[in-house]
């Protein structure tokens, strides 16, 4: 599993946003926050081409200071599912939602009851609880993961401008996400050696 | 084949129809008694002339409004009938009631000079749809499995006993499966010298079987007493009075009381300064003989069958209800008191809203009794005796224990998952006292023999009480005051306190949660001492005035006090009184803030979820349960808070469990993916169910 790298990351950006507070005229934004019809948001990966064993945050679409977020796997074998946090700043990006429809989970046409899609934002400030996953590897199956393929869509906006290297615009997962993997049946595991990768909302 | 069937059938329908035949006779104010009366259109003017028109069982007096000033007995006697109704035309016809009124004023009032009721119903027989009112002994007097019903019965009175209605069965019961139904009726505003303000049952089991039905009847501002006779009782049963008794041990007597309205009746001391009992109800089995099997509920399990109990007072014992269970020897005696709505009540000597008074009273006696007191909501109710006068208080329920030389498990007095809220007293337990007294040697003629006092006090909610005299203080144990006395080293007196929670009560002085006393007495020989147990396990005693558990009481000797498994915190002086020498840490006795909501129910993240006796069956709660009962008034109990559903022990419910139960998804017991962890219901399937209650505590966390 390989995370040290958001969190150093994390650990930059919370630098540079010290610097922009110390220093407010150097940015920060024009338009007093209201994330508005005139705000053009844009969704930068950390890594817009992952290679195998990567969940990746990649943009997907856009409108105005609206944009989604795709959770993407690639390069993984026997994927029964997945679960966690995606870390943001709540008072610079809302989160409106999560769209599974999708979901490289729903390949071969599992039926819904085994099938869970869980989110929750409001327990934890500025971490979405999200878990993906197929019910039961036996009747479901797993999935094979080649190429980069959407596991969900998370829907975001912008609250206010955000200057590239903004603190307020970093997404990336939080410490110990999961991916379960069943390699036969009733062996399923946490499996390893994943990288699991975010990115960085602009927001004019 | 068919046909001969069919032809069959006819003659036998021909046949009931021949022998059921019922006859309608109508009365009118403005009718006529004369041979030719009875029609609808030409109706008898007196409702007793028309009753004697009867010729059948089954026939019909109907009765159209107007006031009739008589007083009349039906069916006729000697007529050989067993079952004749006298209705009004208005009850008959789905018109409004009220305006049929049968008047005994002049009649059969006190002023009369014959002095009498205004309904006499005999065996099978009903009375319906009437005001009855002005009757000078009582105002229906019902003998048998008669029906008094969907009448209102006010302004009548009595010199002795049974102020509205007065209702006896025993050798009245003329069939079997037959019952004493007195439902639906307004019964107001009546009085008697005696017990009974309002109604008056003696319900003996007498050969056939004694059923007595008591439901939907409101019964309001009925006043028993005061009795001013030399030396007289109190008066038992402001509202409602109830004896049972059997003659054999193959006899039976039950009564049911439910869905009924007690509001504002009054039971008085007598003149000679007896106590009353029962302001609103008074029960009591085994009075006479009982050598039977005899039942009262008073209230039953549903909504439509809580009894609401409000306003009424009595200068004794029981402001809402008294009790009384004397088991007969080789009989077996019930009485429950179940899931009703006690408001309000005041009792001058104790039990402001229950007294239970439990007697086994003979050396002999091979009987069993039980006595329930469950799943009631005691509010408000008030225990106004003082300090010093003798009163044992219990502003919401004062429970009573007697044994003399009876063992377990003859006997049995349990009080269970009732909500004991926002009583006073202003003299000793301002939600509950208990008291249990055993004898092994009660005729003191040196026959000593086993004797078991012991009062379960369980899964009870005893919050927002005060002991709290206004005048001259000295009120003690808010919530709950618990003693034993016993005599005789055969004698065990116990009180057994489990699964309760004691929050935020108040108190003058001593423990403001729970007061224990003990007192072990020498036999009359003077020889051994009796013992007195107290247990107090699996509760949480917090926020109480002054101490949270203490009292005059020092383990040792003849004396034990088992405390385990509580949680006491954040009571105002101390948790526990240094005397009982508990010492948090130790037998699972803790002091943590035990996170109670508004509603005194430990939220999900509590320290005493989980945390009571690992002995203490846990099954009852609900799934997940952690294989542990939690302390408190829901533990051990379905409505027990339930776990948090975090099968990896990271306080968090995330999507790890989720994945957890997404591996072990359709498996069940036995089967290699099965995961207990995540079989939250303990259904033995890892199934929705359990992704359900997952979902539903989603990303809850216990800090």
């Amino acid at each position: 599993m390989r995370i040290r790298r958001t969190s150093q990351r994390l650990a930059v950006a919370a630098l540079i946003a010290l610097a922009v507070t110390a220093l407010p005229s150097c940015g920060g934004g024009s338009d007093g926050g209201s994330g508005g019809t005139s705000t053009t948001a844009t969704f930068t990966p950390d890594n817009p081409t992952p290679g195998t064993n990567t969940i990746a945050m990649l943009a997907g679409g856009s409108t105005g200071a609206a944009f989604n977020v795709r959770i993407t796997v690639t390069g993984v074998n026997d994927m029964l599912g997945a679960a966690f946090r995606v870390t943001y700043d709540p008072i610079a990006l809302q989160f409106a939602g999560m769209d599974d429809t999708t979901s490289l989970l729903r390949q071969g046409g599992v039926p819904n009851d085994h099938l869970t899609f869980v989110e929750n934002h409001t327990a934890v400030p500025g971490e979405i609880i999200i878990t993906a996953a197929r019910l039961d590897p036996v009747a479901s199956g797993t999935v094979d993961v080649g190429p980069t393929a959407d596991l969900l869509v998370l829907n975001f906006s912008a609250r206010r401008a955000i200057a590239a290297g903004d603190a307020g615009g970093l997404l990336g997962f939080n410490a110990t996400p999961q991916l379960t993997v069943c390699g036969t049946p009733t062996t399923c595991a946490a499996a390893g050696g994943l990288t699991w990768s975010g990115g960085a909302v602009t927001a004019h | 084949m068919n046909r001969i069937r069919l032809a069959a059938v006819c003659a036998v329908a021909l046949a009931s129809v021949g022998t059921s035949y019922a006859a309608t006779f109508y009365v009118a104010t403005t009718g006529t008694d004369n041979a030719n009366c009875g029609s609808s259109s030409a109706p008898c003017r007196h409702i007793q002339f028309a009753i004697d028109k009867a010729q059948n069982d089954g026939d019909i007096v109907r009765v159209k409004n107007g006031t009739y000033a008589e007083c009349f007995i039906v069916p006729t006697p000697g007529s050989g009938l067993a079952q004749v109704t006298v209705e009004s035309d208005a009850f008959a016809t789905g018109a409004p009631l009220g305006s049929a009124i049968l008047d005994g004023a002049g009649v059969c009032d006190l002023a009369s000079g014959a002095a009498g009721p205004v309904v006499v119903v005999v065996d099978r027989s009903v009375v319906r749809g009437f005001k009855i009112q002005h009757g000078g002994d009582s105002g229906v007097w019902g003998f048998g499995a008669v029906a008094i019903t969907n009448n209102t019965i006010t302004g009548n009175s009595t010199t002795t006993y049974a102020g509205g209605i007065f209702a006896y069965t025993g050798a009245y019961i003329s069939a079997a499966d037959t019952k004493l139904a007195i439902n639906d009726n307004t019964i107001s505003s009546n009085t008697s010298v005696g017990s009974g303000g309002g109604l008056y049952v003696f319900a003996p089991g007498v050969g056939l079987p004694s059923s007595v039905e008591i439901r939907n009847n409101t019964l309001t501002n009925n006043v028993a007493g005061p009795d001013p006779g030399d030396g007289a009782f109190g008066a038992f049963g402001g509202a409602m009075t109830i004896f049972t008794d059997s003659l054999t041990t193959l006899d039976t007597a039950s009564v049911v009381i439910t869905n009924n309205t007690i509001d504002g009746n009054a039971a008085h001391k007598s003149v000679d300064g007896y106590p009353a009992y029962g302001g609103g109800i008074f029960v009591a089995t085994g009075i006479y003989l009982g050598y039977g099997t005899e039942t009262v509920e008073v209230g039953d399990f549903g909504a439509d069958n809580d009894n609401a109990i409000r306003n009424n007072t009595t200068e004794g014992y029981g402001g809402g209800v008294s009790v009384n269970l004397q088991p007969g020897i080789g009989a077996d005696h019930t009485i429950k008191v179940v899931n009703n709505f006690f408001s309000n009540n005041s009792g001058e000597r104790g039990g402001g809203g229950v007294h239970g008074f439990f007697l086994t009273g003979d050396p002999d006696n091979g009987g069993t009794g039980t006595l329930e007191i469950t799943d009631n909501t005691v509010t408000g109710n008030h225990a106004s005796g003082l300090p010093g006068s003798g009163v044992l208080g219990g502003g919401g329920i004062f429970a009573e224990m007697y044994s003399r030389r009876t063992p377990l498990p003859q006997v049995s007095f349990e009080i269970e998952r009732n909500k004991i809220q926002s009583n006073d007293s202003k003299s000793i337990g301002g939600g509950v006292s208990l008291f249990a007294y055993s004898d092994d040697d009660p005729e003191q003629n040196g026959v000593a023999l086993p004797s078991a006092a012991k009062i379960d006090f369980r899964n009870n909610l005893v919050a927002q009480n005060s002991a709290v005299n206004p005048g001259t203080g000295g009120a003690r144990g808010g919530g709950v005051w618990a003693a034993g006395r016993a005599f005789g080293d055969q004698a065990v007196a116990t009180i057994d306190l489990d699964f309760l929670t004691v929050a935020s009560n108040h108190t003058d002085s001593g423990a403001g949660g729970i007061e224990l006393e003990a007192y072990p007495e020498l036999d009359d020989p003077g020889n051994t001492m009796g013992f007195v147990e107290i247990e107090l396990t699996n509760s949480i005693i917090t926020g109480n005035e002054l101490i949270g558990t203490g009292g005059p009481i020092t383990p040792g000797g003849t004396v034990s006090v088992d405390v385990r498994y509580n949680d006491a915190f954040d009571n105002e002086g101390a948790d526990w009184e240094a005397n009982l020498g508990v010492t948090p840490g130790t037998n699972g006795n803790i002091s943590v803030d035990p996170g109670l909501d508004a509603q005194f129910t430990p939220q999900l993240c509590s320290a005493t979820i989980d945390a009571g006796d690992p002995a203490a069956p846990f099954d009852d709660e609900p799934q997940p349960n952690g294989g542990r009962v939690n302390m408190g008034e829901l533990g051990g109990t379905a409505n027990a808070t339930r776990t948090l559903p975090d099968s990896n022990g990271d306080d968090i419910v995330d999507g790890v469990d989720i994945l957890k139960l997404a591996v072990a998804f359709g498996s069940s017991t036995g089967g290699p993916r099965y995961d207990p962890a995540v079989d939250f219901d303990g259904d033995g399937n890892n199934d929705g169910s359990d992704l359900s209650y997952l979902a539903s505590m989603y990303a809850r966390s216990c800090p």
